[in-house]
């Protein structure tokens, strides 16, 4: 079975014989982005509808200048009862140019749906298997997510760490609507030395 | 010399896919295209808040279509316009 890093590789080989990314593909039959909207519409559906993805592009990230937009990563929520409930993993924000710049995790009032603790989402992202997705971004959002797995560890202890102090204080209820706080953590991405460093000394 | 060969061999393996990683990758970069400004939007007094689209029936950052949506009022990021249960990035 392909590693995560040979997942991506090969997705990314893939992109590029298409002239395109996964931020084209998202847009590919977009005649207009604009942005504050959802592309697509409705979310992507991917891990046999478990995880729902969207990408938009609005002022209020902490990418700076740089950053396009991000993809949005909802896991469905076991407890969910009747309607199917969701939790947020993180964001995956995208420069100019179609490459992955970093990860952040968001309060819930971003997001909205279930708060999502920190061993239960990476329960889901250890669930998930590239090789069962159809399209190329559902595999390279999987791969990509598997691939980072140590940092998506990494950014959820953050997160929880930056509200820790706040729930000491506040009712979690507040600390989780506070619309001071809206990026909780991130992770800078730099996917050539990661592949680099997963895919060394093998023939690729 | 065996250990030689064989430190040679995987010095050449992770010299071509270095090499291969980066030809990929820069095969990928392409401009995006810019967004669109919103048609109508309003600019939030603080960082906290969320430049908003006001659609006819949808809003920016909530999927009517998706199992998630929020059913309260579209423009309702904008802590000036008094509701504050909004998500902005919703599913």
């Amino acid at each position: 079975m392909p590693s995560a890093a040979h997942m991506v590789f090969d997705c990314i080989q893939r992109f590029g014989d298409a002239s395109s990314n996964p931020v084209l593909e998202v847009l590919k039959d977009v005649p207009d982005f604009a942005q504050g909207q959802k592309y697509p519409q409705p979310a992507l559906a991917f891990a046999a509808g478990c995880w729902r993805t969207y990408y938009h592009s609005h002022p209020l990230t902490g990418g700076g200048a740089e950053e396009h937009g991000h993809f949005h990563l909802f896991v469905q929520h076991d407890d969910a009862a009747d309607e199917p409930a969701w939790t947020h993993l993180a964001a995956l924000a995208m420069d100019r140019d179609g490459q992955p710049l970093r990860w952040f995790a968001t309060n819930r009032w971003v997001t909205g749906g279930q708060w999502g603790e920190h061993d239960r989402l990476l329960s889901a992202v250890d669930a998930l298997a590239p090789m069962s997705e159809q399209g190329i971004l559902q595999q390279w959002l999987v791969a990509m997510v598997q691939l980072y797995r140590a940092e998506l560890d990494a950014l959820l202890c953050s997160r929880d760490a930056q509200l820790a102090g706040r729930l000491c204080a506040c009712p979690a209820e507040q600390v989780l609507a506070d619309r001071s706080l809206y990026e909780l953590a991130q992770s800078p991405i730099d996917l050539r030395s990661k592949l680099t460093s997963q895919l060394r000394g093998e023939i690729v | 010399m065996k250990n030689t060969r064989r430190r040679n061999r995987w010095i050449m393996g992770t010299f071509v896919g270095t090499a291969a990683i980066a030809v990929a990758i820069d095969h990928t970069r392409h401009r995006l295209p810019e967004p669109l400004p919103p048609q109508h939007s309003e600019s939030a007094p603080n960082p906290s808040a969320v430049v908003i689209v006001d659609g006819d029936t949808d809003t920016p950052c909530s999927l009517e279509t998706s199992p998630c949506s929020l059913e309260e009022s579209p423009c309702s990021l904008d802590e000036t316009t008094g509701a504050v249960d909004e998500s902005p990035c919703s599913l």
